[in-house]
């Protein structure tokens, strides 16, 4: 049988990166195709140019035996080809109906289409809230609403770019249900996706992406996991499992170690009067990592913002050390040793329009390292650049390209490298392996178990409990802003921790 | 002071006045919606003026010569729209530069076509309609309903605007792409179409303002005559809210700011007339200033759209 979809030697290069390199590629309906690679193999860059995102500088597509030429997204919807990005492409302020029907002819958009998304929610279990606009949905109602919008442009192909990475650990079973569903219906479906458990689980067959090339195609059921980890980390790394660290043993005497930050009773109420944190009190010590988990939204950003100085907190102090900085400007704490891993690194990490070691020293411009006498120091700043990017093995190793020509893995590894050069006293990292691959993540966790054991206080807020779990001494869970439980990770289960993120106020434990 | 005929005067001025920043505003809402500065009005303004005069003046036909200057404001707001969508020069210097060439081609060409005879020469216009019935109210009715044909097409565009923005599938295709245009292109919205459509529309209404200024207020061209009121437009939009109705509503109460001041320098000859003058503008920093919430432009307002921007 003739394949559905035939992708020949597809070309794409961004200045000197290869982003793709001769992608070839066969594939039929009714399978699911996972994608595996590291940060920057190029998985997001095919998917873009089979949605006509981007335009490959070679190569060619064919759809059921005819040559296609993908020049928009309109054209991609036409020989319909959907996806569904990592980050949403939602209207807040519209309803899901809205959102689904938009950018369709007028006439496809009456009382008919209504009508048939309803039975599309039917056909595949969905539930919608159709009432509220979607900004005020839950993240996996919103998938659910992107979804939608491709089952009704009637998608044959449906590329998923880490769909499970944004949901709840309950979100994924039923959401994996969906996407089975689809495969079974007779849709090409394409997962992108670092977890290889989930791979297992879903994928017919496994794509594996490095360097812009495609390492190889296999089928699921007769790959073992140490092979499809191999390839995707190279032939230098085959087989070797990630070391563990020995810290985990350690246990921390958190009584004996001073204290590194002490949040004692702050609260943040918005112009709204709505209670963003309530009583927030903590203590910290030098040497310890203390995760912050809860479902996302419930007051962890704003706290990690509060402590660094981006919001002024409505009541309670904060102090670094025997330091108060509760009134401390944003300078004031990065010259008292304070380090931040935001949260975005794309609008807040990083000026992605400068070059990697402009992004190294800016915010710091001012230090004796980076001057010489009265004016910046090109030739410091390109030194202390390129030690960096070797210790943390930033690709593409050239610190004089633009911060924006890297991969989200590899522009996390930049913020890394200067926020913990900057934190001499405290280091608070907010989903600092949100979209890594398990290299990157890895190397980032290693990065910051070290940070610690130098002897700063290391604040771990992250939605992605496993990875908290295991790299934390002690673990906080928070609940409509307040803290709901302050946990051991290595005698507290799951379950536990699940209650205390859903802990109404009322019931605080 | 403030007798009725007097207040029928400062209405009719508000007509009068408010028409064409009106226009232009109406123009920048519709090209902000679709997330493009329009900061080109003023130049639009005395493209449309020009081609108003040049038209009327050809053929003696007031009706063709609005439809000359139309055409004038089209194409100046496609070539903003090629400088903003396909060249993707940012939006402010853009449109200063459309100004600037504007300014200058306009003044060249006036010259070339009427002479260089001062005051240049008066061209045929339009007459003012006196709807029936309606204008036999007293106060209102000589003031409102005895407008030139203009104002009554300016009324018909705003609420045109605002039903197709607002209540059609492409309307809110258009604002889908003004907030958000990565999105409205991934659901298949011919995001570049609908963007060179907007800046072509804005062109348009922008250039009905200097239609307005030609053939219903002073019958000849003069250089410079949009006299700032593409600016004030750009005032009039935030004022506005973006909407449509709103902008319109927000040019009108400038045009009733300078139609006060008018009649007070009319009625106060002792005091120093630039202080009057300075009345429509503290009125509008006020109005701004008393109306300001987290007011909601566009968000993807002039930022251009590229996409394989990474």
């Amino acid at each position: 049988m003739e394949p559905y979809l035939k992708v020949t030697s597809i070309e794409k290069t961004f200045g000197a990166v290869r982003a793709l390199d001769n992608v070839n590629l066969l594939a039929s309906r009714g399978e699911c195709i996972a994608i595996l690679g590291e940060n920057g193999a190029g998985k997001t860059t095919l998917a873009s140019v089979l949605i006509g995102l981007y335009q490959p500088d070679s190569g060619q597509i064919e759809l059921d035996g005819s040559k296609i030429s993908v020049t928009s997204p309109a054209a991609a919807i036409e020989h319909g080809i959907g996806m569904i990005h990592q980050h949403f492409s939602l209207f807040g302020a519209m309803t899901a109906e809205e959102n689904i029907l938009i950018g369709l002819p007028g006439e496809k958009r009456g009382a008919a289409a209504r009508a048939r998304i309803r039975q599309l929610c039917d056909d595949f279990d969905f539930t919608v809230d159709f009432n509220v606009p979607v900004a005020s949905m839950a993240v996996g109602m919103k998938q659910r609403v992107e979804i939608l919008k491709a089952l009704f442009r009637d998608v044959s192909i449906l590329i998923l770019d880490e769909p499970t990475s944004v949901l709840a650990p309950t979100e994924v079973a039923p959401f994996l249900q969906g996407v089975r569903k689809l495969v079974a219906n007779g849709c090409l479906v394409f997962f992108i996706s670092h977890k290889l458990d989930e791979i297992r689980e879903i994928a017919d067959r496994v794509m594996i992406m490095r360097h812009g090339r495609v390492e190889g195609i296999l089928p699921v059921a007769t790959t073992p996991m140490t092979q499809m980890s191999a390839l995707m980390m190279g032939q230098d790394a085959s087989g070797q499992p990630a070391e563990k660290t020995e810290i985990k043993e350690t246990r921390l005497d958190t009584v004996l170690a001073p204290k590194a930050l002490v949040v004692s009773d702050v609260s943040l109420t918005a112009p709204s009067g709505a209670e963003i944190l309530k009583d927030v009190d903590f203590t910290l010590h030098a040497g310890e990592i203390l995760g912050i988990v809860g479902i996302d939204g419930n007051g962890q950003t704003e706290l990690s913002e509060v402590i660094t100085g981006l919001k002024r907190q409505t009541s309670g102090r904060i102090l670094l050390g025997d330091k108060e900085i509760s009134n401390s400007t944003i300078t004031e704490r990065i010259s008292d040793g304070v380090g931040f891993v935001p949260e975005d690194r794309h609008a807040e990490g990083l000026v992605l329009s400068l070059s990697v070691e402009e992004n190294f020293a800016f915010r710091s411009v001012g230090e004796d390292k980076f001057m010489s006498g009265r004016l910046i120091s090109r030739r410091a700043i390109s030194k202390i650049a390129e030690e960096a990017v070797k210790v943390y093995d930033i690709r593409p190793s050239n610190p004089k390209l633009n911060a924006s020509a890297l991969s989200g893995g590899n522009q996390q590894k930049i913020v890394l490298a200067r926020e913990v050069a900057r934190a001499r006293n405290l280091l608070v990292v907010v989903q600092p392996t949100k979209g890594l691959d398990v290299g990157a993540t890895q190397f980032v966790q290693d990065q910051i178990r070290a940070v610690a054991q130098s002897g700063v206080g290391v604040l771990y807020i992250s939605t992605e409990l496993e990875h908290v779990l295991e790299i934390s001494h002690r673990v906080a869970v928070m609940a409509f802003g307040r803290i709901s439980g302050i946990v051991d990770p290595q005698n507290t289960t799951l379950q536990d921790i699940g209650l205390l993120m859903t802990a109404s106020p009322e019931e605080k434990l | 002071m403030f007798d009725l005929v007097l207040l029928g005067d400062v209405l009719a001025g508000t007509a009068r006045l408010g028409t064409p920043i009106a226009f232009a505003a109406l123009g920048g809402v519709i090209a902000e919606r679709g997330g493009l500065y329009n900061i080109g009005l003023e130049g639009q303004i005395l493209a449309g003026a020009l081609g108003a005069a040049a038209g009327s003046f050809a053929t003696g036909s007031a009706l063709i010569g609005l439809g000359c200057g139309v055409i004038c404001g089209l194409i100046s707001g496609l070539f903003l729209g090629y400088m903003s969508i396909r060249l993707r020069i940012n939006q402010l210097v853009g449109g200063i530069a459309l100004n600037l060439l504007l300014a200058g081609l306009t003044a060249f060409l006036s010259r070339q076509i009427f002479g260089a005879q001062a005051g240049g020469a008066r061209v045929e216009g339009f007459t003012q309609i006196h709807v029936p019935l309606l204008s036999d109210i007293p106060v209102l009715g000589p003031s409102l309903f005895s407008q030139d044909p203009l104002f009554y097409l300016l009324i018909g565009m705003a609420i045109l605007a605002w039903y197709w923005l607002m209540k059609t599938p492409k309307g809110l295709d258009l604002r889908a792409v003004g907030e958000n245009p990565k999105a409205a292109d991934l659901a298949g919205v011919p995001v570049f179409r609908m963007q060179y459509l907007a800046i072509a529309v804005s062109g348009a209404l922008a250039a009905l303002a200097g239609g307005h200024l030609v053939l219903s207020q002073v019958y000849v061209f003069a250089e410079g005559m949009s006299a700032g009121k593409g600016f004030i437009a750009l005032a009039a939009i935030i004022l506005g809210r973006w909407s449509p109705l709103g902008a319109v509503c927000a040019a009108l109460f400038f045009g009733f700011c300078d139609a006060v001041q008018f009649k007070l320098q009319f009625t106060s000859p002792e005091v120093p007339y630039q202080l009057f003058l300075i009345l429509p503008y503290l009125a509008s920093l006020i109005a701004l200033v008393l109306l300001a919430t987290k007011a909601s432009a566009p968000a993807g307002v002039g930022r251009p759209y590229d996409r394989e921007h990474r």
